[in-house]
């Protein structure tokens, strides 16, 4: 099969659905009699029974219904069906119920027709996106570098989307249409050959010349889309670079870009429609002008009688049908090139050449060879896109379980050793083998399963870190879907008609072998082991933390996690630092929550119930006043306002001192000031709500212990906790469900796994605290049996589109955790590290180098950084492209 | 423990001296309390330092290596005094260890928010300057006079 597109659209159709295109049309032409005897009917009925044509004598009888096919040529005829003899009542109810059921019949070819050409459609449309996304799949290399992406994206998306409505109908209608515009003229001709001429002569003006002046609306309409396209790749740039563009001041050149695009959007628009109007004025004219010669020349003829009046009144009367057909053709030849149009742009951008073949990415569900020999360079050169030479005339073998170090700032041609060999980058010159095979003849899924490659930039698709972790294993549909999930026959039948692979998305496609497991549980016990290595499981476990505990409970968890909180409460109460934990106690102010914690002393189900939003008919600011807080808060509030607003006013917008500032939003210091000014001198019972509220709500965000204002006394305190008490009685009922106190002897759902575990918060000003308490709940946790869960719940974390969630640092490390998780027999590491320390770092490559050495893989780990790469058997130093050195390390060599 | 009191335990620091005292609030708003127990270690030698600590109550040791590995101690650190001032300014390792003696209360300035004051505010780093030149002049004037008491 070849790899080119078809580039003409109409054999793009005529390939793939020959036969449903030629059944449309054979169901088309069947429904046409049906069609037209259910306008005859009608006539039949005034005429007969109505008007009592032929039933003028009482007791008449007539016959109806009968069918009769006549020779229109000739005056022979053949009747198929006598018809029924029946009377004047009689052959009103047979017409009538005739009338009815042709009515029916059509209505039901209709339906049919227009059922199957949709879903022709639709399954042209379906092929040819999954075409499409095929194709991408197989690009060259280099081609994702040239586009973008989310100009590819518009084409798959809705580009093609026009074509699914139109090859439905791409034989069935124009074949119809032409067939009823024939049928239309053929009567005129037999009418008056002269008229039928004129007709004739003015559809063939028609014809050829509106298609010329469609041709300036069909240029139009290719810059249209084009245009259009790279505003929604310039819109995609300017989301992914917001940062960058709002932070180097450049928004107004964007702005001026982007105006400047959809000035000329618009006029190419303009344009576009100032041309179909016309076209369409010219279209009208000469189809108004057809009757206007009839009305002047047949008029003459019939003066003059050289034309009877019959004929002329049948002549009009046929006419009549001819330009419906001839104005849906001229649509339906609009849509043609509008269609055309969008396939010729898709087939442009998709078909580019080499693709990789498509053997190369097949299926393998079973096991694939390993990499039998080492990798030879000889003689290599490769050279960049711009025709920079990256590496020359390079000559080195590397043992494919040999840990190597390509040392080289950037430039210097270390990190295009790797590149080659994940064929990231073309050979120039020179040949590049592994064991007894070409490298450029690996097929992608032995090199994708056998060959590890990380580089700087892991990507991630949107997901959680746990389907990140996994996304590199997923080969094959290893495992079949639940019965209840997997692919419908329905499914598979459609899957087949468009085209689609029958691969079951919803199967288990993760590869137990590749990662060296046999079961979920050994699964689970690798994720560990990897992130350990890779030093994310610190990450992840404190993401777990984090959680809420409401999405961690299990069966029998509960349990478990209450008996860690007692646990660790009679464990630290028995050590030294028993004060690194500020324990949750009802009757008892805590300095490390806040004023608003302090009083609800719980959690809420929904994060942005907090203080700053709550709306000002919250039931909350009737409650303070019942427990005469309101005033004292305020008070509060005003007072830590004025301290903050007199620190800060002059600091400008970006300092990052202003991070700090949690308090108040720096964005709204001056709204804080205004009000300060406004109620100065002003008593409590006077201040606007709207004020009293704004104060208030500062104090409810205070935290003692982290702003260390100096505003609380004892009496507050003590007032705040009686409140507690009071408030808990008094949550209204609805409120009841979204709200969990802290209870010693129960878990909080809505509080964070960790809060559950030390009932209470670290006294960070503690110094070793949150060192101290940490590891005393991991060990705690290790010891229940519940790290694992807590650490699975961190993998549950959505790390955002691309992974952004997550720091360059923690992407670098996940990339690594990947690939290792699928036991390359041959890694690439391609400064993959670079946004971490150097001792983590250090750290992480000794790990990676022990495993190699017992698991048997080789590493070529590729790093600017000399200390690093003492750390490998063998060091190959790059300079300009070249080796300038080849060292191993003698222990290593013994 | 208020920022009040934090502010004006800033301005004790000679460096600080001639901050004004609304920016040392801003600094003490960005900096914060640390207890230390008696027996833990403030910093240690040889290791990066990214904070300054400003004692407020307690005693702690400053203690050095000497020749042949044993720590010798040096000073004795009490209210007022400052643990790692430099490592604010520059990357430096921490040149002693210091002890806490009894449990020891300090302020921590972070070397960050420091660096963003001085950014945000010159006037701050013209009087943090003006402190560094101040020490400089005792300095000098401290090696001449040693010069001259030696070649005496």
């Amino acid at each position: 099969m070849s790899d080119r597109m078809e580039r003409n659209l109409f054999r793009y159709i005529w390939t793939h659905s020959r036969p449903q295109q030629i059944w449309i049309l054979f169901v088309v032409l069947m429904s046409m009699p049906t069609y037209y005897l259910a306008f005859d009917i009608p006539k039949q009925i005034v005429n007969g029974p109505i008007q009592g044509d032929g039933f003028q004598a009482p007791g008449a009888t007539q016959k109806v219904l009968s069918v009769t096919l006549s020779n229109p040529f000739g005056d022979g005829s053949w009747t198929v069906f006598d018809g029924f003899e029946l009377n004047r009542m009689g052959a009103l109810v047979a017409l009538s119920l005739a009338f009815l059921f042709y009515v029916v019949v059509n209505g039901l070819f209709k339906l049919y027709i227009n059922t199957f050409k949709g879903r022709l459609g639709e399954r042209m449309l379906r092929r040819l996106r999954y075409q499409l996304v095929d194709r991408v799949l197989r690009f060259p290399m280099s081609q994702y570098r040239r586009v973008r992406s989310s100009e590819i994206a518009t084409m798959i998306k809705d580009e093609v989307d026009p074509l699914g409505g139109f090859i439905g109908e791409a034989l069935a209608t124009p074949a119809f249409l032409v067939g009823q515009a024939f049928t239309a003229l053929l009567f005129i001709m037999l009418q008056s050959w002269q008229l039928g001429s004129v007709a004739l002569g003015i559809l063939l003006v028609q014809t050829l010349l509106i298609p010329k002046l469609r041709a300036r609306l069909r240029a139009l309409a290719l810059q249209r889309q084009l245009t259009a396209r790279e505003l929604s790749g310039r819109v995609s740039e300017i989301v992914d670079g917001a940062s960058d563009i709002r932070l180097n001041d450049v928004t107004n050149f964007e702005r001026s870009d982007v105006s400047d695009r959809l000035a000329r959007i618009f006029f190419i628009r303009f344009d576009f429609y100032q041309w179909k109007f016309m076209v369409k004025f010219i279209n009208n004219f000469l189809a108004q002008f057809t009757p206007f010669v009839f009305y002047l020349g047949g008029g003459i003829l019939a003066i003059r009688g050289n034309l009877d009046i019959g004929q002329l009144v049948a002549v009009i009367a046929a006419y009549k049908d001819l330009p419906g057909p001839i104005k849906e053709l001229i649509d339906w030849d609009y849509q043609r090139l509008d269609v055309q149009v969008k396939y010729q742009q898709v087939v442009n951008a998709f078909d580019v050449t080499p693709l990789a073949p498509a053997e190369e990415q097949a299926l393998q569900s079973g096991e694939v060879p390993h990499l039998d020999g080492p990798i030879v360079f000889s003689h290599v050169t490769a050279v960049d896109e711009s025709g920079k030479t990256l590496l020359e005339g390079v000559d080195v073998t590397i043992g494919i379980d040999e840990s190597v170090a390509a040392l080289g700032g950037s430039g210097d041609g270390a990190e295009v050793l790797g590149d080659l060999i994940a064929r990231l980058v073309p050979l120039a010159s020179g040949s590049l083998t592994v064991g007894s095979t070409a490298v450029q003849n690996m097929p992608e899924w032995h090199i994708g399963r056998r060959l590890g490659y990380v580089g700087p930039e892991p990507f991630f698709a949107h997901g959680t870190a746990r389907e990140a972790l996994l996304s590199g294993l997923r080969h094959a549909p290893f495992r079949p879907a639940p019965q209840d999930k997997a692919m419908s026959p329905l499914i598979v039948r459609e899957a087949q008609a468009s085209g689609n692979p029958v691969f079951d998305r919803h199967a288990d496609w993760i590869n137990y072998d590749a990662a060296g497991v046999s079961d979920a549980e050994e699964l689970a016990e690798r994720i560990n082991a990897i992130l350990s290595l890779v030093h994310l499981k610190e990450d992840f476990y404190s993401f777990g933390l984090r959680t809420k505990m409401g999405d961690v409970t299990g069966s029998g968890l509960d349990e478990k996690f209450l008996e860690a909180r007692r646990l660790f409460a009679e464990r630290i109460r028995a050590g030294a630092n028993a004060a690194d934990v500020d324990a949750f106690d009802k009757e008892r102010f805590n300095a490390h929550l806040t004023l608003f914690q302090n009083l609800v002393f719980g959690s809420i189900s929904s994060p942005d119930l907090v203080p700053a939003e709550f709306p000002a008919d919250s039931p909350l600011w009737s409650f303070l006043a019942s427990q005469k807080l309101d005033e004292p808060f305020y008070r509060l509030g005003r007072e830590a306002s004025a301290v903050i607003v007199d620190l800060f006013e002059e600091v400008s917008d970006n300092m990052k001192i202003l991070e700090r500032l949690d308090l108040i939003e720096p964005a709204r210091l001056g709204d804080y000031s205004a009000a300060l000014k406004r109620t100065e001198g002003v008593g409590f019972a006077n201040v606007p709500v709207a004020d009293q509220h704004r104060f208030i709500r500062v104090a409810m965000g205070y935290n003692e212990s982290r702003h260390r204002l100096g505003l609380l006394n004892d009496e507050l305190r003590a007032g705040i906790v009686d409140a507690r008490a009071i408030f808990h009685e008094r949550l209204p009922e609805r409120m009841r469900p979204i709200f969990a106190f802290h209870e010693p002897d129960a878990l909080n759902p809505f509080a964070s796994v960790q809060d559950n575990i030390l009932f209470g918060r670290i006294a960070d000003e503690r110094s070793g605290a949150v060192d101290r308490v940490s590891a005393l709940m991991r060990d705690l946790l290790i010891e229940l049996d519940l790290a694992y869960i807590v650490l699975e719940r961190g993998l549950t974390y959505e790390i955002g589109s691309g992974g952004r969630r997550l720091s360059l640092s923690q992407r670098q490390q996940l990339g690594l955790a990947r690939v290792l998780m699928r036991r390359p027999e041959f890694l690439i590491v391609n400064r993959s590290l670079s946004a971490l320390d150097n001792r983590t770092v250090e750290k992480i490559i000794e790990a990676v180098v022990d495993l190699a050495r017992s698991d048997g893989f080789g590493v070529l780990w590729t790093t600017s950084v000399e200390s690093h790469a003492a750390l490998f058997e063998r060091t190959l130093k790059f300079q300009r492209g070249m080796i300038v050195s080849d060292e191993t390390l003698a222990a290593a060599a013994e | 423990m208020s920022l009040e009191e934090d502010a004006k335990l800033l301005a004790k620091v000679e460096l600080f001296t001639n901050v004004a005292p609304k920016r040392l609030k801003l600094l003490a708003l960005a900096s914060s309390r640390v207890l230390f127990a008696q027996g833990q270690d403030i910093c240690v030698e040889g290791q990066e330092g990214e904070e300054a600590f400003i004692l407020i109550s307690g005693e702690a040791e400053v203690k050095i290596r000497v020749d042949g590995g044993a720590m010798a101690t040096v000073a004795t650190l009490g209210c007022n005094d400052i643990v790692g001032e430099m490592a604010i300014l520059r990357d430096m390792p921490r040149t002693a260890t210091v002890t806490a003696l009894s449990p020891v209360a300090t302020l921590r300035i972070g070397k960050q928010d420091f660096l963003n004051l001085l950014q945000e505010f010159p006037e701050v780093a013209v009087s943090v300057l003006r402190a560094l030149a101040d020490r400089l002049a005792h300095t000098t004037s401290d090696l001449a006079k040693a010069r001259a008491a030696r070649s005496a």
